[in-house]
C-alpha cells in the first residue's frame, strides 16, 4: 500500500478529525527520538587529548657578564618560585643601552628546576606558556620584559619574546601559549632539571638606567599530547576510537613511559563529563616504557554511550567525574588521556533511546492497525 | 464517543505512561545496599592483581572511599557511584612490596566512619 493511499481522507467527520492527530503524534515521537540520537551521534569524537601540567622554578642564577650590571633579580630571587606577593627585585637595572634584550647592557636571569612531571618520551609538545607577574616603579622610558628559553642547560636559547609592561603594579604577562612552541619542536627529554631554563630579560628605552623591576611568579606551563590509545584487540596493534558491540573490551596502550607506578581511570560519557566507572591502580612501568590497560564495556549496567576518556595518573587518584579531574591536571598527577567512543549498543541495559523508538515504534503501529479496522469499518 | 477512538486514546495513554518510565525510572533498582561483586584474585609471576566491583543498588548515588594498605603502605580512592550501576577498581600488587603478604581493603560510604566492608587478602 502506497503512503498517500494509507492516509487518504475518508468521508466521515470524526475520523477526518481524528486521523491527523494520530499521525502528528506518531511522527512527532519518531523525529524527537531520531533527532535526540542522531544529534548524539555526532558529538561523539575519539583521539588523543592534550594535557597541561604546570612547574614553579625551584633553583635560579644571575648572568653575571655581559649582561647589564650583571646581577639580575639580585634581590630575593627565590621569591619568584611562588605566587605569594613577595618579589625578586631587580633596583636600577641594566648598563648603558638595555634596549634590546640580547644585548649586553640588558640585566638577565635564568630561573630553573621546574621539576616537570614525567612527560613520556615520545608525546607531542603543542606549547610551553611562560607567566610572569610583574612590577615596574614607573613606565617612563619603556619598560619591558623579554622571556627565552633554553633546551641545553642555557648553552642554546629559543628566540626571546618581548612585552612592553603596561602597569607599575604587579600584572600578568604571559609569553609563548598552549599551541606556541617557540620556533622549535621540543622533545620530552629536554624539558628535564638539567636541560631546561627560562630567562628573564628587563631593560628599556632610556639612560640613566634606573628602572626597578619586580618579579612575584615564574611558573611555565606544558602542553602535550601523550602516546596513550585505545585498541581495539588485545595484541593492541589496531588503534580503534569506537566501540560498537556488545562485549567490547577497550586495550588501551601507552610507549614511553618512564619507570614507575601509574594509575589508569576510564570515564563514561555521564554527568559532568563523565564518571569515573574503572580505576586500575599501581600498574609498574618497567624498562620498556610501556602502559597496558584494558576495561570490559560490558561490566556494568547503566553506564552511559558517547565520548568516554581513559586518563592516566602518576599513582594519584583522579576526582570521580571528568570535569574536575581535567580541571587541576597538576592534583591529579595527569600524564595522558585518550578519548574514544563507546556505543550505547556496546554497554548492557536496555538503553533509553532504544526504549524511545520501541515505543514510538509501538505507537505507530497500533495507530495504523486501528486505522485500517477503522476504514474496513467505515467501509462495512 | 464510538468505542474505537475510546481504546485509541487509552492507547495512546498507556504508551505515554510506558515513555515516561522508560525515560524516567530507575532501570535497577529496588534493593536498598551497596555490595561487593566479582572479587578476584588473580597470581602472576611478579605480582597479584585484585579485582572487585562496587555495585550500588541505593536508591540514590552514593560516594565510596576505599584504602588499601599494602607493606605500610597506603592508597586511598574516592568514588561517586551512580545509583542502579557500579564501578570496578583493579589493584596490582607487586610481591617486593609485600613482605607479609598481607593487603587489606577497608571501605567506607560517604560520611560513615564505621566500614561497611573489610577485607584482608593473606597472598601466599
Amino acid at each position: 500500500m502506497s503512503i498517500g493511499k494509507m492516509f487518504t481522507y475518508p468521508t466521515n467527520r470524526e475520523t477526518r478529525q481524528a486521523r491527523p492527530r494520530g499521525v502528528i503524534t506518531a511522527a512527532s515521537l519518531l523525529l524527537a527520538v531520531l533527532t535526540f540520537v542522531f544529534s548524539a551521534s555526532l558529538a561523539l569524537a575519539g583521539g588523543n587529548v592534550t594535557v597541561t601540567r604546570t612547574s614553579n622554578p625551584s633553583a635560579n642564577a644571575a648572568i653575571t657578564a655581559s649582561a647589564g650590571d650583571n646581577d639580575g633579580f639580585q634581590t630575593t630571587p627565590t621569591n619568584a618560585y611562588a605566587n605569594d606577593s613577595t618579589f625578586a627585585v631587580d633596583p636600577n637595572s641594566g648598563s648603558g643601552d638595555n634596549s634590546v634584550a640580547t644585548g649586553t647592557g640588558a640585566d638577565k636571569h635564568d630561573f630553573y628546576n621546574y621539576g616537570f612531571p614525567s612527560i613520556p618520551t615520545g608525546s607531542t609538545i603543542n606549547g610551553i606558556s611562560v607567566r610572569a607577574d610583574i612590577a615596574v616603579d614607573s613606565l617612563t622610558n619603556a619598560p619591558y620584559t623579554a622571556i627565552r628559553l633554553s633546551w641545553d642547560g642555557g648553552t642554546t636559547w629559543t628566540t626571546e619574546k618581548q612585552t612592553t609592561l603596561t602597569a607599575t603594579t604587579e600584572t600578568t604577562y604571559t609569553y609563548g601559549g598552549s599551541a606556541d612552541t617557540w620556533g622549535r619542536a621540543w622533545a620530552a627529554s629536554e624539558l628535564t632539571d638539567a636541560n631546561f631554563r627560562v630567562q628573564v630579560i628587563n631593560g628599556d628605552t632610556g639612560s640613566p638606567n634606573n628602572r626597578d623591576f619586580s618579579l612575584d611568579w615564574l611558573p611555565v606551563t606544558i602542553t602535550f599530547t601523550a602516546p596513550w590509545d585505545s585498541y581495539s584487540d588485545s595484541g593492541r596493534t589496531t588503534i580503534s576510537d569506537d566501540f560498537t558491540t556488545y562485549g567490547n573490551t577497550v586495550y588501551m596502550k601507552g610507549t614511553g613511559y618512564p619507570a614507575g607506578t601509574y594509575n589508569v581511570v576510564y570515564f563514561d560519557a555521564g554527568a559532568n563529563g563523565g564518571q569515573k566507572t574503572q580505576t586500575e591502580s599501581g600498574i609498574s612501568v618497567v624498562g620498556d616504557g610501556i602502559l597496558n590497560s584494558q576495561y570490559l564495556l560490558n561490566t556494568f549496567p547503566s553506564r552511559i554511550g558517547g565520548t568516554w576518556h581513559a586518563l592516566v595518573s602518576d599513582n594519584t587518584s583522579f576526582a570521580s567525574d571528568y570535569n574536575t579531574s581535567i580541571a587541576a591536571p597538576d592534583i591529579y598527577g595527569m600524564l595522558g588521556n585518550d578519548a574514544f567512543t563507546v556505543q550505547t549498543a556496546a554497554i548492557p541495559e536496555f538503553p533509553g533511546p532504544a526504549a524511545g523508538i520501541m515505543v514510538a515504534g509501538l505507537c505507530f503501529g497500533l495507530y495504523y492497525w486501528m486505522r485500517k479496522r477503522r476504514l474496513a469499518y467505515a467501509k462495512a | 464517543m464510538p468505542r474505537l477512538r475510546i481504546f485509541y486514546v487509552l492507547s495512546i495513554g498507556i504508551l505515554g505512561v510506558l515513555a515516561g518510565l522508560a525515560i524516567f525510572r530507575p532501570l535497577v533498582g529496588g534493593h536498598e545496599f551497596s555490595a561487593i561483586a566479582r572479587e578476584s584474585v588473580l597470581e602472576e609471576k611478579d605480582q597479584w592483581i585484585i579485582q572487585f566491583d562496587i555495585i550500588n543498588q541505593e536508591e540514590t548515588d552514593m560516594s565510596y572511599r576505599m584504602v588499601w594498605t599494602t607493606g605500610g603502605e597506603t592508597y586511598t580512592e574516592t568514588v561517586l557511584v551512580p545509583k542502579g550501576t557500579g564501578y570496578s577498581h583493579i589493584r596490582h600488587i607487586y610481591k617486593e612490596t609485600v613482605p607479609e603478604y598481607k593487603v587489606n581493603m577497608t571501605l567506607f560510604r560517604e560520611g560513615e566512619s564505621a566500614p561497611f566492608e573489610q577485607v584482608t587478602y593473606h597472598l601466599k
